[in-house]
Parts: structure tokens; C-alpha cells; sequence
């Protein structure tokens, strides 16, 4: 059955796809105010409902679908380049690097006049995020290597130990700053896709299909890439350049998110996980298949989080971690067990 | 036509290869002998462009070889590495068909070649299979068809496969077949192997040409009849040998010695020479003193 499924592409994509559409409906109507789904379709709203829907629930609807697509895409990228199904941008430190450098930038943009910080909070952030995430992402990605082989326990344990410096740090200047801006220390440890806003998502929007597209284009290079460091060069691929643009990507998806929606984990190691169980590990399926399925995983998250303690609202990286923590488990099991 | 000439390798200050000059013909089977960290593999990097760390000049057909892009590169040679393990459970044609990655080949070409191949080595039965569930031998057998698609779909006029340790894991039968598929190969359709090879009479029935090596050094380069010599074989491996000719074919069959069997033969020489009744290379004689002629017991006795 899987087998004839997979000789169809189109067919799963278009499953998952219309499966996204129904969970975004659902998305647009849950909430502390209930949209009637009737009214939704014919628009028949009032202006309250109205201004919630427009203002709230669709920029948080289609960002949340972003980050989840960006965080699982970026996922499965890492989990390319690293040759190990375990990596993961929150396990490795890759998220603990970029909320250092964001929480770092709005500590220090007090400093600066309010409307600066505006533009600082919208356009720096991010850049400071990614800038993170990618010293993070190189120096693990270094740390993990021996004679062109990934350590898997090099690379773990540094993660635990980046995990730790980062954490804090990011810690010690939330402790030391009084700025509302930094809010709690929940957002930056738990995430939180409540704040997304259009301005917002005029800045996700470009990043996600720009590393899109080229996460799309080098699906084969990542299957070549799995086969081992010397024969990708065998086969004509250019060792550096591609390292260092799959790590820019990841970083570039990691860093966004983390700046605008805090450090949501685990979509990057599930749902690429999933789609390889189902489809198989070959590139081609896994990228297509882990946005569709990130963005449903996150958004699914999102609605429990704001209906389970209705009028609150639960952080998101509670449910992805419920979720992801034990499933990690399972992945390291399963590891240890093919190693013996 | 690959040619170095006066190419060194140093590794963290240690030599690893010293004034090495030699020409690897297109079409020709050659094969690189030597003992264990004689450099081997360092020149099977350097022949096939990976290691560019040398000094001295290398050419591929008249042209240094760090001039060369690896995309261009990948279309000209391809390379077995020693057996590594996929990072995710591919299924063995997935594995093989990467080897069709540097080309734009249509899917229903590239299919046929598959299939091709996968017959040719036996392993259609198992294109299905995780990489990942296979034995060592049969992992061996998928990685050396996905190289042989690579060279079979190269545009090059003579495009070379580098080898290293093919017949690793691999049991006679399966050695053999993949040995007399690449010299077939080299035959029909100019294919040009360079294989590093322990087994030295796998090398000595399928190789037109011996590189030998010893600690870094180019021993011998030539036609592999002018090099499976004794003298030339003990200095190479570092251990005693008798070259006798082989019952069936005409190339030589090479049998290591033990030291002790070496001193008796010397002295079995020495008494054909005074009465001259045995030839010397079919008589040896064990141990326990029993004297072996042709591969048979013969008789009980010294000489």
C-alpha cells in the first residue's frame, strides 16, 4: 500500500494539503471568541468578529503554518547535512544560540530611541536571531566531525553544552533587564505564536520562500549527501559551498522563528522523522511532505494551546514538547538498539 | 591518461608518499599493491582528484588535474570509497541511482541501466532492501553498482573507475564476478580501473598493469607480467613468496611462504641444482618432513 502510495507523489501531497486547508479553517474559528464556521464561509461577521479575524487569527493562522513548515524543513535539512536522524535545532543549541542574540539585541535597544527600536525589534532582531543560530550551527557542525564522519555523541554532548551556556546567558540578561520588551522568560523558552502580526509576517513571508526554493532545489544533493562526505565530492558536489548554504538556510528558518515566535521545539525532529517512516528517506519526498506536515503539526499545536484552558492560553512549545520529548526518546532507543 | 610526476604527500609533517612519478594508461586495468600504510589509498585520492594537498604535477589527459571542477570530474571518473554506511535506510536502488546524480539522464534511460546492472551483479532480488539490512559483502555489491552507473553514464570517451578494496567483505564467487565484469569492461568499452588490491592473485589474473608501493615509494610501475616476479613480489609485500604457474591459466599463481617453508625451498634449490632430478618450484616439503610434489604428498623424507 505505502509502496503504490509513494509511486504516486501527488497524491500524499495533495492529502496533506487538503488536510492543512481544513485545519487552517478550524484555526480561523477556535479561539477565546468562537467564529461560527456559516458565517465564516458567506462573511457574514461583525465588525468585532471582523477585526479578530483580520488582525488576530489569520496573520497567527498563516504564521504559524510558516514557522512550523520553516522549522521542520530546516529540520530535515540539518538532519541532512549531519547524516543523523537525531539533530534537531533545539537539541544542538542551534534555538538557545538565537534567543541569545535576540534577547541581546532588545536588552541592549533600550539604549536606542523609541522609534528606532521599532525598526530595531522588526529588522535587527531576526538578523541577530539568524547570526546566532549560525555560530551556533557552524560550531557543531565542527565540533561533530571526525575524518568526515558525524559523532553523534560529540554532537549531542555539545549540544547539551551550548544548550547550557545559552540558556544562562539568555537567562542572566532577562534577570538584569527591566525592559517590557523581552516580556517573560516563558516566550523565549516555551514560544509563542499569539504575537504574529502582518508586519511580522511581511518579513517571514520572503525568508520562508527564498529557503524554500532552495531547500527544493537541492533534494538530491542531500540524498548524495547522506551517502557520506567523500563520495558527495565524488559525485561532483562541492563540499563547502553546500555545507555552508544548508547551514545559512536552517539557520535563517531557525533564527526567524526563534525571533518572532521564541524557541518552539521538537517540530524539526518529529515531523521529518514521520515523513521518512511513511515515504522513505529520499529527499524528494522529505522536504515537500515535512513543510506541509510542520505546518499542520504547528498549527494543530496552536489550537490545542488556545483551547485547552480557554480564555488562557497554553505556551506552544508546552504541546510540541509533550509531543516531541518522549518521541525523542523512542528515536534514541531505536538508536541504540541498531548500534548493538 | 592520468601522470604524475615527482608527486609528494605529507601529513601533519609525516610523509606519506615521496617523489612518486608514474603513468596510469586509459583502458588498461591497474592495479595499486603494497603493504599496509605503503600509500595506497593516498594515491587512489590523488589519482582520482580528491587529495590536492600534493606537491609535484598530476595530469589527467595532458591537463594538471586541480584545474579540473567536480562537477567535471564526476563526469569523467567515479570512485568506491571503502564501504561507509548510508545516514538514513535507502533502499538499494535508491543507493544505486545516485550514482546518476552528476548527469541529466532521462528517468526511463537511467531505469534500464539499473536494471542492467543490478541483473549483471545479482542483486536485482534485493532492489527493494534497506541498505541498511544488508550484509557487509552485499552493501559492497550496491555501492560498486551505483559507481559502475556513474562510469556507464559518463560521456567521456574513457571514463575510470577507482577502486578501493573492492573485493572487501566480498566471497570468491562475487570477487571474481566483479573482477571479470571491470576487465570486460576495460576491453569492450575502454574503461580504465584503477583498483587497490590485497589479494595479489586477484591482481595477478585481472591486472594489465602493477603499481607497487612501499613506504611511500613507487617501487615498480609496468605490464603486471614483468612485475610478478619473486624478487619483486618479497621486496613489494614484505613476505616470502613462490610464483608458479598457474594449472588452468596462463597467469602466475603467487603463493605466500611461511619463513620456514621459504629456508626449505632455498634448500631444495640448492640439491635440484647439484642432481638436477626436481624442478624446484612444484616441490616443497613440510614440517613434519613430507615431501610435496605438484600439490601432492610424494614421499617421506629430507633432502
Amino acid at each position: 500500500m505505502i509502496a503504490l502510495i509513494n509511486r504516486i507523489v501527488g497524491l500524499p501531497l495533495l492529502i496533506l494539503l487538503s488536510a492543512l486547508v481544513v485545519i487552517a479553517f478550524i484555526s480561523l474559528q477556535v479561539g477565546a471568541m468562537h467564529i461560527q464556521p456559516g458565517r465564516l464561509l458567506t462573511g457574514q461577521l461583525s465588525d468585532l468578529e471582523r477585526g479578530v479575524l483580520l488582525n488576530i487569527r489569520l496573520p497567527r493562522t498563516i504564521g504559524a503554518m510558516i514557522v512550523g513548515a520553516m522549522l521542520a524543513v530546516s529540520g530535515a535539512a540539518l538532519q541532512g547535512l549531519f547524516r543523523n536522524p537525531l539533530v534537531d535545532a533545539g537539541i544542538i543549541g542551534i534555538t538557545t544560540g538565537a534567543t541569545f542574540s535576540a534577547v541581546l539585541v532588545i536588552a541592549f535597544s533600550t539604549l536606542f530611541p523609541v522609534v528606532l527600536q521599532k525598526i530595531l525589534g522588526y529588522y535587527l532582531l531576526p538578523f541577530f536571531a539568524f547570526s546566532g543560530s549560525v555560530g551556533v550551527c557552524y560550531a557543531i557542525y565542527h565540533f561533530s566531525k571526525r575524518f568526515g564522519k558525524t559523532d553523534i555523541s560529540m554532537l549531542i554532548l555539545a549540544g547539551i553544552a551550548f544548550n547550557a551556556i545559552f540558556s544562562a546567558l539568555t537567562g542572566l540578561v532577562i534577570y538584569f533587564s527591566d525592559d517590557a520588551a523581552i516580556r517573560t522568560f516563558t516566550f523565549w523558552s516555551m514560544g509563542d505564536v499569539g504575537g504574529i502580526s502582518w508586519e511580522k509576517l511581511l518579513f517571514m513571508l520572503p525568508v520562508f520562500v527564498l529557503t524554500l526554493r532552495y531547500f527544493h532545489r537541492i533534494q538530491h544533493t542531500l540524498d548524495v549527501l547522506s551517502l557520506g562526505e567523500s563520495e558527495a565530492g565524488h559525485l561532483g558536489i562541492s563540499l563547502k559551498l553546500t555545507n555552508r548554504n544548508i547551514i545559512i538556510a536552517s539557520a535563517m528558518c531557525v533564527g526567524v522563528s526563534v525571533a518572532f515566535c521564541g524557541s518552539i521545539g521538537f517540530v524539526g525532529l518529529v515531523v521529518p522523522h514521520i515523513i521518512r517512516t511513511i515515504f522513505g528517506p529520499a529527499h524528494r519526498f522529505v522536504i515537500p511532505m515535512s513543510v506541509l506536515g510542520g505546518a499542520i503539526l504547528l498549527l494543530l499545536a496552536d489550537i490545542f494551546a488556545r483551547t485547552i484552558v480557554m480564555p488562557s492560553e497554553l505556551p506552544i512549545g508546552i504541546i510540541t514538547s509533550v509531543i516531541g520529548g518522549p518521541f525523542f526518546m523512542y528515536l534514541l532507543f531505536k538508536h541504540k538498539r541498531r548500534m548493538q | 591518461m592520468i601522470e604524475l610526476n615527482n608527486v609528494s604527500l605529507a601529513k601533519k609533517g609525516t610523509p606519506i608518499l615521496q617523489n612518486v612519478s608514474l603513468r596510469v594508461r586509459s583502458g588498461r586495468f591497474t592495479v595499486i599493491a603494497g603493504r599496509n600504510g605503503a600509500g595506497k589509498s593516498s594515491l587512489l585520492n590523488i589519482l582520482s582528484g580528491e587529495e590536492k594537498a600534493f606537491s609535484g604535477e598530476v595530469t589527467l589527459n595532458g591537463r594538471p588535474i586541480q584545474t579540473y571542477s567536480l562537477s567535471t570530474l564526476a563526469k569523467m571518473r567515479a570512485v568506491l570509497p571503502q564501504s561507509n554506511q548510508p545516514g538514513f535506510a535507502f533502499t538499494v536502488e535508491q543507493v544505486v541511482e545516485l550514482g546518476a546524480f552528476p548527469f541529466a539522464v532521462s528517468g526511463d534511460i537511467k531505469r534500464a541501466i539499473i536494471s542492467d546492472i543490478l541483473d549483471k551483479l545479482d542483486i536485482a532480488r534485493m532492489r527493494k532492501r534497506e541498505i541498511t539490512t544488508l550484509s557487509g559483502g552485499e552493501r559492497q555489491k550496491v555501492h560498486f553498482a551505483r559507481v559502475w552507473l556513474q562510469a556507464k553514464l559518463s560521456p567521456h570517451p574513457c571514463p575510470t573507475v577507482f577502486l578501493d578494496e573492492p573485493a572487501n567483505n566480498l566471497d570468491i564467487t562475487c570477487q571474481h564476478e566483479i573482477f571479470s565484469l571491470l576487465q570486460q569492461e576495460c576491453v569492450q568499452n575502454r574503461l580504465s580501473v584503477v583498483a587497490i588490491v590485497h589479494d595479489i592473485n586477484l591482481a595477478a589474473r585481472y591486472a594489465d598493469d602493477i603499481i607497487f608501493l612501499k613506504s611511500g615509494r613507487l617501487l615498480r610501475c609496468s605490464a603486471a607480467d614483468q612485475c610478478l616476479k619473486e624478487d619483486i613480489l618479497e621486496e613489494a609485500l614484505g613476505h616470502p613468496v613462490t610464483v608458479l604457474h598457474h594449472p588452468c591459466s596462463s597467469c602466475p599463481l603467487i603463493i605466500p611462504q611461511s619463513n620456514r617453508e621459504s629456508t626449505l625451498k632455498r634448500m631444495i634449490s640448492i640439491k635440484i641444482d647439484a642432481e638436477g632430478i626436481f624442478e624446484p618450484e612444484l616441490t616443497f616439503v613440510s614440517e613434519d618432513s613430507k615431501i610435496y610434489r605438484q600439490g601432492r604428498f610424494w614421499q617421506k623424507g629430507t633432502f
